[in-house]
């Protein structure tokens, strides 16, 4: 397929906010898939299916991820994101997370692996930042040097998975 | 061009000594303007239309195209939305001009990725996450965007690509043609049931 640049000609540019600088030397080290499958069996008896091309998967730091998180807050502006049934939803924001951590890593260079920061679909037994028991979700879910945690993408609560009130009902985590 | 203009309007608006006496230091507005993330706008998504609406296939009915195309076996599939717009087959061309325009605003080079580390996951969720971004700005369509991930395992030549036994990804769509698969560092494009792979699907997911 050969892209139409043509059709892209008069589009103009979207300017984000400075991102929290991606520094190589931050990354807290590679896990396999199998550790991150060993987390989850750790922190829960009902681990979720580990959906995944690559099977090593680089560590941001967790002091990186805390900055992501609130920069990441601020792109609802400039993006003008807002709920939106199936247009715009749970799994929207959190595919919307996973995408812009990736897109700092690409920009940085970053060649060494595919960045530990994936999505993950939820029951919510419990209500978990805002967000009411009794259906489905969708939540950012990243393995630091200080562990796994889970991050609510719509207003950025982060928590280490062994607190997350709903990890036993985990179903599947998409990196 | 637009951030070199501050810069120069600065030196005509000094003393020519004060350019010459010292280095001007980068200024902290200057270094987040440079370090700010620039993309193309969005693109809007080429929906197929019914009359004034788009058309829409269901998470049900995606399955039954996935089957039909020749993916096998039960559990492949995971779809997060329940009614999916579906995408005009002959205007992807402009997907994947966004794709590439937005890489090399990222300084990335699409196009040698798998000489490095790939993975087709990545940028099949830039792909979703864009045009989902752009329907927002569209009325009336309240449909998921019909772009996913096709993780298989390169058992078959496909162009390019070996037959090498190794695990890689791919974006998939879903068109008013069927589906069809997608890989962006080789710009390679086919129908799902041409593709293939497709007996060695490991998982798709929407």
């Amino acid at each position: 397929m050969d892209p139409d640049f043509e059709a892209l000609a008069k589009k103009s540019f979207v300017k984000l906010p400075a991102p929290p600088e991606w520094v190589a030397a931050d990354a807290a080290g590679v896990w396999t898939v199998d550790e991150i499958k060993a987390a989850f069996a750790r922190a829960t008896d009902t681990p979720p299916a580990v959906n995944h091309v690559r099977s090593e998967f680089l560590l941001p730091g967790a002091e990186w991820v805390r900055g992501f998180r609130v920069w990441f807050s601020k792109l609802e502006r400039p993006l003008r994101l807002r709920f939106e049934g199936d247009q715009w939803d749970c799994d929207n924001y959190a595919n919307c997370f996973v995408t812009f951590a990736d897109l700092l890593a690409l920009r940085a260079g970053e060649n060494r692996g595919t960045l530990a920061v994936g999505w993950a679909t939820v029951f919510y037994r419990h209500p978990f930042a805002g967000i009411e028991a009794g259906g489905a979700h969708a939540v950012v879910v990243v393995a630091t040097g200080e562990g796994l945690f889970v991050i609510e993408p719509q207003d950025g609560t982060m928590t280490r998975l062994e607190s997350f009130p709903n990890r036993d009902t985990i179903e599947a985590v998409y990196f | 061009m637009s951030r070199l203009l501050p810069i120069l309007l600065a030196s005509f608006a000094l003393p020519a000594w004060s350019v010459l006496a010292s280095e001007p230091a980068e200024k902290p507005a200057e270094k987040t303007a440079e370090r700010r993330v620039l993309l193309p706008e969005f693109p809007v998504p080429p929906l197929a239309m019914d009359g004034r609406a788009p058309k829409r296939i269901s998470s049900l009915r995606l399955l039954r195209e996935l089957q039909r195309g020749g993916v096998r076996g039960w559990g492949k599939f995971d779809a997060m939305d329940g009614d999916y717009a579906l995408f005009r087959g002959d205007s992807l061309a402009v997907l994947g001009a966004w794709l590439e325009t937005a890489c090399k605003a990222l300084d990335y080079d699409l196009a040698g990725a798998r000489g490095r580390h790939y993975d087709g996951a990545v940028f099949a969720r830039l792909l979703n996450v864009a045009t989902s971004i752009a329907s927002l700005r569209e009325d009336a369509i309240n449909l998921a965007m019909p772009i996913g991930v096709l993780a298989c395992r390169r058992e078959e030549e496909w162009g390019e690509l070996p037959g090498d036994d190794k695990d890689d990804a791919y974006v998939i769509f879903a068109t008013d043609q069927g589906v069809l698969v997608y890989d962006p560092p080789t710009r390679q494009l086919s129908a799902l049931a041409e593709f293939p792979n497709r007996e060695h699907v490991i998982k798709v997911w929407f």
